[in-house]
């Protein structure tokens, strides 16, 4: 195998490696862990005491949390909100650009939920579920 | 006021482009507070339908026109609608959609569909006034929403018995979670008027007085278990004549499961009146399955009279048979085509103006393309 495509190999199992990186669900300091099933419920409209964030429909941690918190990938979770939205029952969780917005916003807002790379966290917010 | 169809039609692709541009434009906007405060959103569906008879019309829910083999029908599931919702506060929003669609009469026509304030005094709590969906079955509420919906179109067999799309009145939803469920109990009242035609041109008022409703919904893992009930004084009014009321009731037992790659739906329902010639049974099932960006489907679905023992009650079904495939094609749009081969007993829809000779089947051919913005 001849060295560009070794490298480009190599680039892309880091890159997957990288892209599968464990995701946490973190809201403020002082939050009461959650389950699975909670958080499912706060990113599906079923509970609506607390307010779920999200990142961009470009971000992989998207897809990936959605996949591993509920199974369900970006067009389900979409159809999901569709069904809330156009019954007039909720509006879907709020977007924000990065993972830096998102921590600031959770530590900012005790009813505030978000997730995020577990390479991320520091002690501003609290991870209340982890999802590998 | 009747619209010219075509012009109608026109004006409705144009709004829809229109808007979907607008989306485009304003997406990379930073939010404030106004924009928070003030939302829109819609949904619509451009489609066509063609049936491979001449000798009936096949028709949809109170329609008055369908498809047949002399033309591809776009009346049958084009539809949009626009939403707004204003939230000044985290427990109070007032919500407007207006969709456009067939109806009774000729033209596509456009019609304030919903027009609600809701109220949550209690996270858990939430209570809406003014005029909403009625939720008369699993998912009355958002069959309208191709986007939302694995299926082409909802099955006439089940969601055409109601009649009663909307009603005025009052809803309360309590929500909690109960272990590693999340629970909903929904109650409704309200009054609920529904125009059709008796014939082209002549039109029935059908009046839905005293309504009452009653869900409990419960959830866990993608998995959706529903039942329902919906009582209603039911007369109806044409020629100038109004009819003594009479007792109406819908229950339904729905289940939906959408988790990995598999999405499997089923429901029963049951009309019941004092008239027992009009009661009536239905079911469907719906299966898919997930493959990337397509995710094919079957479904089969059942709507039936329940005829009398001694045969003095005249027994009338309808029976479909469907197979078709959604494509995600692009974000908030999707591809849907579907064919069914739907069989009709004695006399029962969704053919109407039978001619003789009529063998009481037909396939039908749609192609839909379903947008959120």
């Amino acid at each position: 195998m001849n060295k560009p495509f070794l490298l480009l190999g190599c680039s892309l199992l880091i890159a997957s490696l990288v892209r599968a990186g464990d995701l946490v669900v973190i809201m403020a300091p002082g939050s009461p862990p959650l389950s699975k099933d909670q958080v499912t419920n706060v990113y599906i409209g079923r509970r609506n005491d607390l307010k779920p964030l999200d990142l961009p429909a470009s971000a992989a941690e998207r897809d990936a949390f959605y996949k591993k918190a509920m199974a369900l990938d970006a067009a389900q979770i979409k159809a999901v909100w569709a069904r809330i939205l156009f019954t007039g029952r909720g509006q879907p969780p709020r977007e924000l650009p990065d993972e830096a917005a998102v921590k600031r916003a959770v530590a900012a807002d005790p009813k505030a939920v978000g997730y995020i790379d577990k390479a991320n966290v520091d002690s501003t917010v609290k991870v209340v579920l982890e999802l590998n | 006021m009747q619209i010219d169809k075509r012009a109608s039609f026109g004006v409705f692709v144009s709004i829809s482009l229109g808007l979907c541009v607008a989306q485009a434009a304003n997406a990379d906007n930073g939010l404030n507070a106004l924009s928070d405060m003030f939302s829109y959103n819609g949904f619509g569906t451009v489609g066509i339908a063609r049936s491979d008879t001449d000798q009936a019309a096949w028709i949809q829910n109170i329609q008055t026109y369908g498809a047949t083999n002399n033309n591809f029908d776009y009346r049958t599931d084009s539809r949009l609608a626009v939403q707004g919702t204003v939230t000044p506060t985290q427990w109070l929003s007032g919500t407007v959609q207006a969709l456009t669609e067939e109806r009774y009469g000729p033209a596509m026509s456009t019609q304030l569909e919903w027009a609600f304030v809701m109220v949550k005094p209690l996270p858990d709590l939430s209570v809406r006034a003014g005029r909403m969906e009625l939720p008369t079955f699993l998912i009355s509420d958002t069959r309208n929403v191709g986007y939302a919906n694995l299926w082409l179109r909802a099955p006439d067999e089940v969601y055409g018995q109601p009649i009663f799309d909307v009603y005025t009145g009052a809803a309360a939803t309590y929500q909690r979670e109960v272990g590693p469920y999340s629970m909903s109990i929904d109650v409704l009242s309200g009054t609920s008027i529904s125009d059709t035609a008796l014939a082209p041109g002549v039109q029935r008022r059908i009046i839905g007085h005293k309504m009452l409703g009653y869900s409990a919904t419960l959830d866990r893992n993608g998995i959706t278990i529903r039942v329902s009930r919906v009582t209603t004084d039911r007369t109806h009014e044409e020629y100038g004549i109004t009819y003594p009321e009479l007792s109406w009731s819908f229950d339904s037992a729905g289940v939906t499961y959408d988790r990995h790659n598999l999405v499997l739906q089923g429901e029963f329902i049951e009309r019941r009146t004092s008239n027992p010639a009009i009661n009536v049974n239905g079911y469907y099932f719906l299966g898919g399955y997930h493959l990337g960006k397509w995710t094919p489907y079957t479904m089969y679905s059942v709507g039936e009279t329940i005829g009398g023992a001694d045969g003095t009650i005249p027994f009338a079904s309808m029976h479909v048979v469907s197979v078709g495939v959604r494509f995600d094609a692009f974000k908030n749009v999707d591809f849907k085509a579907q064919i069914e081969h739907a069989t009709a007993y004695q006399g029962g829809t969704p053919f109407e103006n039978q001619t003789t000779g009529f063998n009481n089947h037909g396939n039908i051919a749609s192609f839909v393309v379903d947008f959120v913005f």
